[in-house]
């Protein structure tokens, strides 16, 4: 789902490369903020292991797969802003280095598949966990919910920009939001069952705190 | 979505020798990405422009002596985007002139960082960004990343390698749960990694400023120069004179 | 030794709880003069890690002192310890963080604030003192293992440090990566300070070797006499190969 050069419209693309620009401005300050400035390897890793975790591949069906695009999960695992900004980082490297995505497109493909999903996700989680009781069903429910939701938010988004006075019609809206309704379904899988089994071994690692189901805040004081 | 996302030997292929690769990295870069915002806005019709803007990338793919079998093989990953493209002239009106300007501007666009990528080996592409006074806090995580992408990478692989000797096979969107341990396996291994190298760093005297990248020194020559300005006169021609 | 300059290193009951409040070193105090190459032994879980880390300030005493050169260990002097004492890591990939070799190498240097010059002369002399001249210019991930180690060491050694302190080695190194790397520290002139688990490599390359177990030093002494004593070896769980025979030189 990375937009190459072309789709977007002249216009939308000078619009969302400074939005763009803005929105990782704004990340590397808060990032800045609530992680030591000196940490910045633990960025590059967290950037590195988005990139690798996007190399693995789930069946959808048959001889098809998909592989996660991890922008919730993201969000969830490392706080809105430092997961934001990851995404940033493989988008940026997957344009340049590889030809994936288009560098006039890294803006659109920076809000709608990294920030989007990354802080969108992250305060939907937030929101879900804080109305849903405290239980590990209700909160591997709710990282299941962010992950849906914002894969088809973001193909929403996509499907915008590039029919906003670009050269895709409308026609690909219910198509694109189509398909992430049934991708959205495998990144829920695979988001939810990543964030179990970090809730099993290391809670500790998770950026929020305050919310861990109760089972998984007594294992991790047996743990320590 | 699916494939992977390493073309093979991208790095084999920088590592080589030509008038291109010996070109400063800002250079390329900045004609490069100058061309591909010039292809980007130009309206349907202007055949002649795109035409133009096509033929002066096969001359750089000649001239960086880049293999036809390699630059296909990593252009194939336009291929759903032209499948899009060509699906226009059956449902958009004018859709057959819409349908070929985005096919040839996701063709330039991905013909130009595929040229970008293989004359010019990452750390030189990174510190040509650096020079380009590209954020520092942006480059030091680009650089981080690139790094323990290949680390990772084998991680993958290995972790693969052992759930298939265990006899996996997933067909299934509801097998794919067994994804899950691995990625989560993944992710604790890259934080520990990242505190790790913290402290490797700290150790040799790192306080939160990166140095520069400055193993290796460059200057702008005259074919730096030479290129850039040949560039700057056929693009900006390109898009005054043909649409 | 003359005794006139301070000792290398000198530690006095130190003790070391981590955050969760597992006791690592409890009472650990160690002499090593300058130019000595002491091999730290022990199991694992043993606190050999901990100590290195307390060499160079990564880990503070929750009691007891350390000092190096005469300089005591602390937030204080952190600068002038690190570029006195090197820490080569386990984990090769740990250390080399950098775009290319040359970078990784210079990285150290860098922090220290030598002009660019400088930098380049201790690149190249880092790189040629662990037979990788000429490599400056790859990528890490284009290395052998072995050569991983190397470069990791010659970007340690090119901030000129009087100590060098190795954790594990011979840790997956190939029989002949092994030997060639056994080859380099035994040229080198700093004070070696080596955790291993690898009997052999201690005796090769260190005169002296220190026992460590449950947090406290268990034997001191001579290698080879260590390395002779089977039933302190039964007890603290170390083993030279099965047909090793201890050539005293």
């Amino acid at each position: 789902m990375h937009i190459p050069d072309g789709l977007v419209d002249p216009a939308t693309a000078v619009v969302t490369t400074a939005v763009g620009a803005g929105l990782v401005a704004y990340a590397l300050k808060k990032s800045r903020e609530t992680l030591d400035d000196r940490r910045i390897p633990i960025v590059g890793l967290t950037a590195a292991f988005v990139f690798a975790a996007q190399m693995v591949t789930f069946p959808i069906a048959g001889g098809t797969s998909a592989h996660l695009l991890g922008g919730a999960m993201a969000g969830i695992l490392l706080g809105p802003w430092l997961g934001g900004l990851a995404m940033t980082v493989v988008y940026l490297v997957q344009a340049i280095g590889f030809a994936d995505g288009g560098i006039t497109a890294l803006g659109a493909n920076v809000i709608a598949v990294g920030f989007l999903p990354a802080v969108g996700g992250y305060y939907l989680f937030r929101v879900l966990t804080r109305i849903l009781s405290a239980t590990r069903m209700s909160y591997l429910g709710s990282v299941a919910a962010a992950s849906w939701a914002t894969t088809v938010a973001a193909s929403a988004l996509v499907a915008t920009f590039i029919s906003f006075g670009g050269p895709l019609p409308l026609i690909a809206f219910p198509i694109m939001i189509g398909v992430h309704a049934v991708v959205g379904f495998g990144e829920a899988v695979i988001s939810t069952s990543v964030i179990a089994a970090i809730l099993g071994t290391r809670p500790d690692l998770i950026f929020d705190q305050d919310r861990l189901p109760e089972p998984a805040a007594q294992s991790s004081e047996e743990v320590a | 979505m699916g494939s992977g996302h390493h073309g093979g030997g991208v790095e084999a292929v920088a590592a080589g020798d030509s008038p291109m690769h010996r070109l400063d990295p800002r250079a390329k870069i900045v004609g490069l990405i100058g061309l591909v915002i010039v292809a980007v806005s130009l309206p349907p019709g202007a055949w002649t422009a795109f035409a133009s803007i096509l033929a002066i990338l096969v001359g750089l793919v000649i001239i960086a002596r880049l293999r036809p079998p390699y630059v296909l093989r990593r252009m194939t990953i336009e291929i759903p985007f032209l499948i899009a493209a060509a699906m226009l002239p059956f449902t958009v009106e004018d859709g057959l002139a819409l349908g070929a300007a985005v096919g040839l501007k996701v063709t330039i666009g991905v013909l130009a960082m595929v040229i970008l990528s293989s004359t010019t080996p990452f750390p030189r592409l990174l510190r040509g960004f650096e020079l380009l006074k590209a954020p520092r806090l942006i480059t030091v995580i680009v650089a981080f990343m690139w790094r323990y992408l290949h680390v990772l990478g084998e991680e993958v692989s290995r972790m693969k390698r052992a759930r298939e000797a265990r006899g996996y096979s997933a067909n299934w969107l509801w097998q794919a749960t067994s994804t899950g341990p691995l990625i989560a396996t993944l992710f604790i291994r890259s934080l520990e990694r990242g505190e790790r190298v913290y402290l490797a760093m700290a150790s040799r005297g790192y306080e939160g400023s990166m140095p520069t990248m400055a193993a290796e020194r460059m200057a702008i020559r005259t074919r730096d120069l030479a290129f850039l300005s040949t560039f700057a006169i056929a693009l900006a021609s390109i898009r005054i004179l043909l649409p | 030794m003359t005794g006139a300059s301070p000792p290398a290193i000198e530690l006095t009951d130190v003790h070391y709880s981590y955050p969760d409040g597992h006791n690592a070193l409890r009472g650990v105090s160690l002499w090593v003069e300058a130019g000595e190459r002491v091999a730290v032994l022990g199991p694992n879980g043993a606190g050999k890690s901990t100590l290195c880390l307390q060499l160079n300030g990564i880990l503070e005493p929750t009691r007891g002192s350390v000092s190096v050169c005469g300089i005591a260990v602390g937030k204080k002097h952190l600068k002038e310890i690190r570029k006195r004492v090197g820490v080569v890591f386990q984990d090769p990939d740990d250390m080399l963080f950098m775009p290319t070799v040359a970078q990784d190498i210079a990285f150290g240097p860098s922090n220290l604030g030598l002009s660019e010059k400088d930098i380049h002369a201790r690149v190249e002399g880092a790189l040629s003192a662990v037979g990788l001249a000429g490599m400056g210019a790859r990528s890490p991930h284009h290395l052998s293992y072995g050569q991983k180690k190397k470069a990791a060491t010659a970007a340690v050694l090119s901030m000129e440090p009087e100590i060098l302190v190795l954790d594990e080695p011979s840790a997956s190194l190939d029989p002949r990566a092994r030997r060639e790397f056994g080859g380099i520290l035994a040229g080198l002139s700093q004070t070696i300070v080596m955790v291993t688990h690898d009997l052999p490599y201690a005796h090769e390359i260190c005169e002296r070797s220190v026992v460590i177990d449950g947090g406290r030093i268990a034997a001191d002494g001579p290698t080879s006499d260590i390395l002779g004593d089977a039933g302190l070896l039964a007890a603290h769980d170390l083993e030279l190969p099965h047909g090793y025979v201890m050539d005293h030189h």
